[in-house]
C-alpha cells in the first residue's frame, strides 16, 4: 500500500442559535494517507493534528452506532467505512485529488458536520416504534418468523438514507424511508398485535404511498436495509388489508387489471380510476397541454398476444398464492 | 457481429412517448441494430404490479423475458421502469432457483414456454454508449453537438438499486455523459443528474413531484444546461411534457428543451427530425439546437 | 431548578434497563446521556448474551463458570443473583421485542460460548447487542421517558456534608449550557474506561466518565486494574475482530510465519482463554517477531470460500477498516483494551456505599466479573443490573426527600469551564496528552505488567496532572465544543488512569487480567481481596484499601487452577 496525497475539502457551518441561520464556508486540508484509510481516520487526523476545531460525531468506528454519516464526496455516507481512495475525486486545477465533506441532507446544521438529529427520529418516532399488545399478537414464533423483520433490524438509525431521500427534499411532511422501515419492523413482526391499524395509518397521506422508489435510500443505506424495499412490502401488505381509498393503492391496483384485460397499461383510465373522474377534470389544463403535443392516450390500447396465458397465470395464483417475498438470511455471530 | 436484440419499449413510450419509440427504431436502423418486435409482451407491471400482487409481477415478467429468450437474444428497452423491472425479476430469477421454478411452474400450466434466466436485461443507452464501437457511433456523427451544454438525467430506474443491472450504476453510471462526449456536447455537472422525477408519486403527491422536478430541470438551467436529456420516457413525461404545470405550480419559468438521448443521438446522426419526433416536445429545442448549428 | 427523582447517566443497555424500572416504580426517571441513546457502545457486542433458559441447563452451572471465570474474584452472591435473573431478563427482552434467533421448535436458540460448560448464549442474528439496544429504547419511547440528548454530567452533586448524592450538574454539548438537576438518586450507566488506552475496541465514546464522577463524589470504586485485553483487534484502529475468526480454524502467525500459540497453550493453541492468547502474542511482539506492534491472524488457509460463507462481516471489517482483504493476506492484529472489569464499587443492588449513588452495568463493579469477565456475560449484565439496581434505585428514592443541592457545584463547573476556554494560546491540546497517556497504559499497563513498566507509568502521573493544567483548546465557542468535551473525559481518563495504576503495582500476584511478570501466579492467601480506590481531594490522589470478596459458602466456589 502506498500513502497519498489527498486534498479534504470541508464545509465549516456555524449556526446563530437564535435564527437559524448558517454560515457556510469551505476549508481545504492536505493530508497523506492511503487509499485505504477510512474518512474517519483521515478527519480524525486533520482534526488531531491541524484543526481540532472540526466538529462531527463519530463513536464506535465500526459501521454499528450510526453516529458519523455525512455527505461525503456528495453522497451520504458513514465516515468510518468509506475508503478514501472511494471517494476521491479528480477536479480540475488541483494538484492531488478531493474528498469532499459536507454535513446530511434534509436536515438542521448545528456545526459543521453535525446536524440536529431530532427532526429524524421524531419521524421514527411518529410511528410508534414499539412492539404493541392487541389481537393480531401471535404468541407462537417459529423459527422462520423473523424472515421480514431481519430484514429491517440491521438499521442503525444512521439517517444516511434521509439525508438523501428525494421526497424529504420537498416535503417536510414526509415520514421518510428509515421511519418507514421500522415501521414495516413492527408490521412484520409475528408479536405484534396492532398490524392492521398500524396500515391504516401509514396509508395516510405523507406515510408509505408518499415514497418516489427512486431507491436513493436502498443505495445510501450502509447496512443493506433497503428501505424502499420494506415500502413496498408495506403497501403489499397495507392493499391486502383493504386500504386502498389512496391514490396511491388505487393506481397500484390499476396495473393487474389492466394487464389482465389487454395486456398494456391504459394510461388514461389509470388516471381515471386513480384520482377519479373530478379528479381527471382538475388535470385538464395539463391535458389540454399535453394535447396540442398529441399527447394524450388512445382510451383502448393495443391488445397483447396470447393474454389469456397471462389471466391464466393471474387465477393460478389468486387460487394458489405464492410468497415469494425475499427473505432476510439466517445468520448466527461469528 | 450483428446486433440482435428483443424490443421492449414499454407502454409509454407506445402511447404518450412515442418520439422515444421512434427516435430509438431510426437510431438502431442508422447503426445496424436489429430489433424484434415482442407481440406477446404485457405491460411489465412496475413496481406497482410487485405490490398488489407480488408473485403476479414475476411470472408476469419471466413471461416477457421468456418471449425475449424464445427469440434468442438480449431485451432491451427504452423506459428505465420497465428496465428495473425486469431486471429486478431477472436478478431473482438468476440468483434465487427456487423462485424461478415455482414462477415457471405456472408459467408451463398457463402455456407459457418457462424461463431459463439466460438473457441480460439493458437500457438502449447502455448498447449504444457499451457496444456499438464508438469509433463506428463517430463516423455516423454528422452534426456533432458543437460544445452544446447538454444536462444528463439518468432518472432513477437504470441506476438504482446498483446491484442488480447488467451495467455501470449507482455512482458510477456515466453513460448519458459518455455520450454526451462522443456527440461534440458538453455534460453540465448539477445536483440533480442522478435525482428523481418524481413519476411514481405523480398521482399522490403532485405538488411535491412538481417541486421536485422543477428543481432538477432550474439546478440544471442554473449550471449552464442548453438542453436536458433523459434516457427514460417517464422521465420525459415529467421533465419534459409536463414542464409547463410544473412552472405554474412551482411559480418560477424553467424553459429548458428536454429530450429523449435516441432523440438528440438522432439529431447529432443527421436523422430527420420528423421521424425523431421532435415537434412533440414541450419546450422547443429547435432554436438552441440551430444555434449550435445542430438543425 | 429541574428536578428527577432518579437520574440515569447512560443510554446503553443498563442505563435505559433501569428507567424502565423506574417508570415500573412510578418515579419520575430522567435519563442523561451524552449521546443518543442509540449510539451507546452496548450496540457493538455481537456475540451473544448468556442465560440458563434450557432445561437441561442450570443457573447454578451458569454460576459456577462465571465464578470460575472471574478467578474467584468475583462477588459470589452478586454472580447468582446475575445468573438466576438471566432467564427472566432474556424472556423480558424477548417479550418487549428483542428478535433472538429460533430454533426448529420456536425455541431461543443458544450456542456454546468461551469458558462457558453449556451452549448458552442467546443472540439475535450477528447483531445481538444492537438490537437488544434498539428494543430498550422502543420501550424508553413507550414509555416517554425523558432523555437529556447529547448532554454530558460534568459533576455529581452530594449534600454538603458529603454523605449523600443530591443532583448533577449538566453540559449540554448542543448548546454549551450549563445546568443543574437535582435528584434524589444518581444511577450511573455510563459504561467502561476503554479510551484510557490507545489501542481499545471501544468507542471514542468510552471514557468512564461515571466512574471518574464517582470516585470525585467520594464513591470507591474497585478492582480498576483488571481490564481485559482482546487477543484480536486491527492493529491501526484496535477494532475487533471476533472470536470466531479463530474458532472456524484461523491461526496466529508471527512476522516469521510461525505459528506460535503452540508455545503458550499446547492444546488449545489460538481457542485459549484470551488472557492467554493475549499474553502469547504480547510476549512475541516484545520479543521483536512482530511488526509494526502487532502479530498476524492468518485466515488465508481457510479459503475464499469458507471465508466468504462462514466469516463475511470479519472479511468486509478487515477490508473496511485495515485495508487487508484476509482472503489474500494476513490480518494485523494485537491484544486490544477490551472490556473493563472495575467500576464503581457497589453491593449486589447496585448501590453505592454513597448514599443515593447506584451504578449499573460495565461501570459498575458488582462484581459478577472480578479478574476476567465471560463471554456473552456482558449484555447479560447490562440487561439484569440494569433491572435490579433500576429497582433498588426507585425504591429506595421513593423513600427519600430531596436533599440541598448546593449551588457552588455549578458555580465550579462553570469555573472550570471558562478556565478551560480562557486558556492562553499555549500549553498542550488534549489530544496530544491523551496520545501520550494512553500510549503509555497500553505500553506499561497492558497485557503484561512488569516491576520496571508499572514504574515508568506511575513515575508520569505528576507530569500528566501538571500538563493537564496547561491544556489549551483551539475551539472557543459554546456549540458543539468537541474540543472542550475532549478537555474534560480528559480529566476523567487521568483520574482513572491513576486507579489502574495504583491498583496494578500494588497487587503483586497475577490474577485474570492482570499479569504481573515478577508475580506470575496467583495468590489466593494474600489477594483474594478487592482493590478499592478512593479519591483523597486534600491530595488530589488515588488512595487504595481492600475489601474481602462476598462468597456464599459454597463448595464448588473454592479457588482452583482455572484450566479449560
Amino acid at each position: 500500500m502506498s500513502i497519498k496525497t489527498y486534498i479534504f475539502r470541508v464545509q465549516r457551518n456555524t449556526c446563530h442559535g437564535d435564527n437559524g441561520k448558517v454560515d457556510t464556508n469551505w476549508q481545504e486540508y492536505i493530508i497523506e494517507c492511503e487509499e485505504t484509510t477510512t474518512v474517519l481516520t483521515a478527519l480524525d487526523d486533520i482534526r488531531d493534528h491541524q484543526d481540532s476545531t472540526i466538529t462531527y460525531r463519530q463513536s464506535c468506528r465500526s459501521a454499528i452506532c450510526g453516529s458519523c454519516a455525512m455527505k461525503i464526496s456528495g453522497k451520504t455516507r458513514l465516515a468510518c467505512k468509506t475508503h478514501v481512495g472511494i471517494v476521491a475525486r479528480s477536479v480540475e486545477g488541483k494538484e492531488h485529488q478531493v474528498i469532499e465533506v459536507a454535513p446530511q441532507g434534509n436536515q438542521p446544521v448545528l456545526k459543521d458536520m453535525a446536524i440536529d438529529i431530532a427532526p429524524f427520529f421524531d419521524r421514527v418516532i411518529k410511528i410508534q416504534p414499539f412492539i404493541k399488545g392487541g389481537d393480531e399478537a401471535d404468541t407462537e414464533v417459529h423459527q422462520n418468523s423473523y424472515d421480514q423483520v431481519n430484514h429491517v433490524t440491521q438499521c442503525i438509525m444512521c439517517g444516511c438514507c434521509y439525508s438523501e431521500c428525494t421526497v424529504a427534499e420537498v416535503s417536510p411532511e414526509y415520514i421518510g424511508p428509515a421511519a418507514l422501515a421500522k415501521a414495516f419492523r413492527f408490521v412484520s413482526d409475528p408479536r405484534e398485535g396492532c398490524k392492521t391499524a398500524r396500515l391504516k395509518e401509514l396509508s395516510e397521506d405523507h406515510m408509505m404511498w408518499s415514497c418516489s422508489r427512486c431507491a436513493m435510500c436502498v443505495e445510501a443505506c450502509p447496512k443493506d436495509v433497503a428501505p424502499m424495499e420494506a415500502i413496498v412490502k408495506l403497501r403489499t401488505r397495507g392493499i391486502q388489508k383493504g386500504f386502498t381509498n389512496t391514490t396511491g393503492a388505487k393506481h397500484a391496483l390499476a396495473f393487474h387489471e389492466d394487464i389482465t384485460s389487454r395486456g398494456d397499461l391504459n394510461e388514461f383510465s389509470v388516471m381515471m380510476r386513480t384520482i377519479g373522474i373530478f379528479g381527471t377534470m382538475g388535470e385538464i389544463p395539463t391535458a389540454l397541454h399535453l394535447l396540442k403535443k398529441g399527447k394524450i392516450p388512445s382510451p383502448i390500447p393495443h391488445k397483447a398476444e396470447g393474454i389469456e396465458e397471462v389471466r391464466k397465470m393471474y387465477d393460478i395464483l389468486e387460487k394458489n398464492p405464492l410468497d415469494v417475498e425475499t427473505k432476510a438470511k439466517e445468520v448466527e455471530p461469528e | 457481429m450483428p446486433m440482435e436484440f428483443a424490443y421492449y419499449p414499454g407502454c409509454a413510450a407506445k402511447q404518450v412517448q412515442k418520439e422515444a419509440d421512434w427516435s430509438a427504431r431510426s437510431v438502431c436502423e442508422a447503426l445496424g441494430i436489429t430489433l424484434h418486435e415482442m407481440p406477446r409482451s404485457t405491460c411489465c407491471g412496475a413496481v406497482s404490479l410487485r405490490e398488489t400482487k407480488p408473485a403476479f409481477s414475476l411470472a408476469v415478467a419471466a413471461r416477457i423475458l421468456s418471449e425475449a429468450e424464445e427469440k434468442g437474444c438480449d431485451l432491451v428497452t427504452v423506459c428505465n421502469t420497465c428496465l428495473q423491472t425486469l431486471t429486478h425479476a431477472n436478478y431473482r430469477f438468476r440468483t434465487e432457483p427456487d423462485i424461478l421454478a415455482s414462477i415457471n411452474k405456472v408459467l408451463e400450466e398457463s402455456g407459457v414456454r418457462p424461463y431459463q434466466a439466460s438473457i441480460k436485461v439493458y437500457h438502449l443507452l447502455w448498447v449504444i454508449t457499451d457496444q456499438v464501437d464508438p469509433k463506428v457511433l463517430q463516423s455516423r456523427i454528422v452534426k456533432p453537438l458543437n460544445g452544446l451544454q447538454v444536462a444528463p438525467f439518468y432518472g432513477c430506474h437504470n441506476i438504482r438499486p446498483a446491484e442488480i443491472f447488467d451495467a455501470k450504476a449507482g455512482e458510477e453510471a456515466d453513460h448519458l455523459d459518455r455520450l454526451i462526449e462522443l456527440l461534440g456536447g458538453k455534460p453540465v455537472a448539477y445536483d440533480g443528474h442522478d435525482k428523481c422525477c418524481g413519476f411514481h408519486f405523480m398521482l399522490s403527491d403532485k405538488q411535491e413531484t412538481h417541486e421536485m422536478a422543477g428543481k432538477n430541470c432550474l439546478n440544471a438551467r442554473e449550471a449552464g444546461a442548453d438542453v436536458m436529456i433523459s434516457p427514460c420516457t417517464l422521465c420525459d413525461m415529467i421533465m419534459g411534457a409536463n414542464q409547463g404545470p410544473i412552472e405554474a405550480t412551482i411559480g418560477k419559468k424553467i424553459e429548458l428543451p428536454e429530450l429523449n438521448f435516441a432523440q438528440l443521438l438522432g439529431l447529432a446522426m443527421g436523422i430527420d427530425e420528423k421521424d425523431l419526433g421532435i415537434k412533440r416536445l414541450h419546450v422547443d429545442p429547435r432554436p438552441v439546437l440551430q444555434a449550435h448549428d445542430i438543425l | 431548578m429541574k428536578s428527577h427523582d432518579l437520574i440515569i447517566v447512560g443510554a446503553g443497555l443498563a442505563g435505559m434497563r433501569a428507567a424502565l424500572e423506574g417508570v415500573k416504580e412510578n418515579v419520575n426517571v430522567a435519563i442523561i446521556s451524552k449521546i443518543h441513546p442509540l449510539r451507546s457502545h452496548s450496540c457493538a457486542a455481537q456475540g451473544g448474551v448468556n442465560a440458563a433458559i434450557d432445561p437441561e441447563d442450570d443457573t447454578s452451572l451458569h454460576s459456577y463458570d462465571t465464578v470460575k471465570g472471574s478467578d474467584y474474584i468475583g462477588d459470589e452472591d452478586a454472580i447468582e443473583l446475575m445468573c438466576e435473573t438471566a432467564p427472566e431478563a432474556i424472556m423480558e427482552m424477548d417479550r418487549m421485542g428483542c428478535p433472538f434467533s429460533r430454533r426448529e421448535a420456536g425455541k431461543i436458540a443458544q450456542r456454546p460460548f468461551g469458558g462457558a460448560s453449556f451452549d448458552r448464549t442467546c443472540f439475535a442474528a450477528d447483531r445481538t447487542g444492537q438490537v437488544m439496544l434498539h428494543v430498550l429504547w422502543e420501550q424508553l419511547v413507550k414509555a416517554k421517558v425523558p432523555v437529556y440528548e447529547e448532554c454530558q454530567v460534568l459533576k455529581l452533586v452530594t449534600d454538603p456534608d458529603g454523605k449523600s448524592v443530591t443532583g448533577v450538574v449538566v453540559y449540554d454539548i448542543k448548546t454549551g449550557e450549563v445546568f443543574p438537576i437535582r435528584g434524589k438518586a444518581v444511577l450511573m450507566a455510563t459504561g467502561g474506561y476503554g479510551r484510557v488506552y490507545q489501542s481499545s475496541t471501544n468507542a471514542t465514546t468510552n471514557t468512564g466518565d461515571g466512574m471518574a464522577l464517582a470516585l470525585r463524589a467520594g464513591a470507591p470504586l474497585a478492582d480498576m486494574e483488571f481490564v481485559q485485553f482482546h487477543p484480536t483487534g486491527l492493529r491501526t484502529s484496535g477494532i475487533l475482530v471476533t472470536e470466531g475468526a479463530r474458532g472456524e480454524g484461523g491461526v496466529l502467525i508471527n512476522v516469521d510465519g510461525e505459528r506460535f500459540m503452540g508455545k503458550y497453550a499446547p492444546t488449545k493453541k489460538e481457542l485459549a482463554s484470551r488472557d492467554v492468547v493475549s499474553r502469547g502474542e504480547q510476549t512475541e511482539i516484545i520479543e521483536g517477531r512482530g511488526r509494526d506492534g502487532a502479530i498476524f491472524l492468518d485466515l488465508t488457509l481457510l479459503g475464499a470460500e469458507k471465508i466468504m460463507e462462514r466469516l463475511p462481516q470479519i472479511r468486509q471489517l478487515c477490508i473496511d477498516l485495515e485495508g487487508v482483504d484476509p482472503i489474500k493476506e494476513p490480518i494485523p492484529v494485537r491484544p486490544t483494551a477490551h472490556y473493563s472489569m472495575g467500576g464503581i464499587r457497589t453491593d449486589k443492588y447496585g448501590a453505592s456505599p454513597l448514599s443515593g449513588l447506584y451504578a449499573a452495568g460495565e461501570a459498575a463493579c458488582v462484581s459478577v466479573h472480578g479478574a476476567n469477565r465471560l463471554g456473552g456475560n456482558s449484555l447479560l449484565d447490562g440487561v439484569v443490573f440494569g433491572k435490579i439496581t433500576g429497582k433498588a434505585a426507585s425504591e429506595f428514592v421513593n423513600s427519600q426527600e430531596y436533599r440541598i443541592f448546593p449551588q457552588e457545584a455549578v458555580d465550579e463547573v462553570n469555573k472550570d469551564i471558562e478556565n478551560l476556554i480562557n486558556r492562553e494560546e499555549w500549553g498542550i491540546r488534549p489530544v496530544e496528552l491523551h496520545t501520550r497517556l494512553s500510549s503509555k497504559m497500553n505500553a506499561y499497563c497492558g497485557v503484561f505488567r512488569t516491576p520496571d513498566g508499572l514504574a515508568q507509568a506511575e513515575e508520569q502521573l505528576p507530569s500528566v496532572r501538571r500538563d493537564y493544567d496547561l491544556i489549551h483548546l483551539d475551539d472557543k465557542t459554546k456549540s458543539f465544543n468537541l474540543n472542550l468535551l475532549r478537555a474534560l473525559e480528559l480529566r476523567n481518563i487521568i483520574d482513572l488512569a491513576e486507579c489502574i495504576i495504583k491498583g496494578a503495582i500494588a497487587r503483586t500476584e497475577s490474577r485474570g487480567a492482570h499479569s504481573r511478570t515478577d508475580y506470575p501466579t496467583r495468590d489466593d492467601d494474600n489477594w483474594r481481596k478487592h482493590t478499592i480506590a478512593m479519591w483523597n481531594a486534600e491530595t488530589k490522589s488515588v488512595e487504595l484499601s481492600y475489601e474481602a470478596v462476598r462468597t456464599v459458602d459454597n463448595p464448588r466456589y473454592v479457588p482452583k487452577e482455572r484450566v479449560y
